[in-house]
């Protein structure tokens, strides 16, 4: 991992990945790493099809290519989900 | 007029063929892998144990460990990153046991499904006190059978005796069923 990639490129840039990074911190804190807290009906529901499997991982890679923060965010939160998902 | 020699001097050594080829491989390389990887996430959980069974060992979690670390240094992060969530997956999925597997009830004889619906309105205590309300019972009988091996020692009363303790099992089972 580069110093360049923490460094975002533009103004919009840092301000999108900001929002990302804070809205998946939310997620993992309240949603991934709650047991209490059942996921929505149609994450679960969508949980069978092998296209939304794979659109998870590739938005994890996406993500830890575009900004490592998010990629550790995104990562932390589908990996919470498809492990909840598997012990199901 | 002599003209300059401008053809730059190759380097042929071993040290810049790998650096030349890491270079020219890494991107295609890095795409395959990747995919290798969203490939391997996604079907994992549909995939037998039996065929993840080989990496449930010592060997297989110093792999899971060891393979996201050289992806991470040998391409970049975000693929190492990619192969860890990956690992964590089939680790995942290998600790879970599947449905089929682990024992099956077959104490009714010869192995058929013998459920039968539960048409009596009136419920066992033991049903009462849990708040269950059972459609369907898979097996309503006890099968008992006498020790072979001491009813042919010992004398024909006492096996008998045996026979009329089972007859007792199945009235008992027959008149508990009409209840």
């Amino acid at each position: 991992m580069e110093w360049e990639a923490l460094t975002p490129t533009s103004n919009l840039d840092g301000l999108l990945r900001l929002i990302i990074t804070f809205f998946l911190l939310g997620w993992n804190v309240f949603e991934g790493l709650s047991l209490r807290t059942p996921y929505p009906s149609t994450m679960v529901a969508l949980w069978e099809s092998p296209v939304w499997r794979s659109v998870i991982l590739l938005t994890i890679w996406l993500g830890a290519e575009w900004c490592p923060r998010v990629g550790a965010m995104s990562a932390l939160a589908g990996l919470m989900y498809i492990v909840n998902m598997i012990q199901i | 007029m002599v003209k300059a020699n401008t053809t730059p001097e190759i380097d042929m050594s071993i040290q810049s063929w790998l650096f030349n080829t890491q270079t020219v491989l890494q991107f295609p390389l890095t795409i395959i892998i990747v995919l290798s990887l969203i490939v391997t996430g996604t079907f994992v959980e549909i995939a037998p144990r039996k065929s993840l069974e080989f990496m449930d060992n010592t060997i297989g979690t110093i792999v899971f460990f060891t393979v996201p670390l050289i992806l991470a240094l040998s391409l970049d992060w975000a693929t190492g990153l990619l192969a860890a969530v990956v690992s964590l997956i089939v680790f995942t999925r290998l600790k879970k046991i599947d449905v089929d597997e682990g024992f099956v009830d077959s104490s009714d004889e010869g192995g058929a499904s013998d459920t039968k619906i539960v048409s009596n309105p009136h419920r066992w205590f033991v049903e009462k006190m849990l708040g269950e309300h059972p459609v369907a019972i898979s097996s309503d009988r006890v099968i008992t059978r006498a020790v072979e091996e001491d009813a042919n020692r010992k004398s024909s009363g006492i096996s008998t005796s045996t026979n009329a303790s089972s007859s007792v099992f199945s009235n008992f089972n027959s008149s508990s069923s009409n209840k």
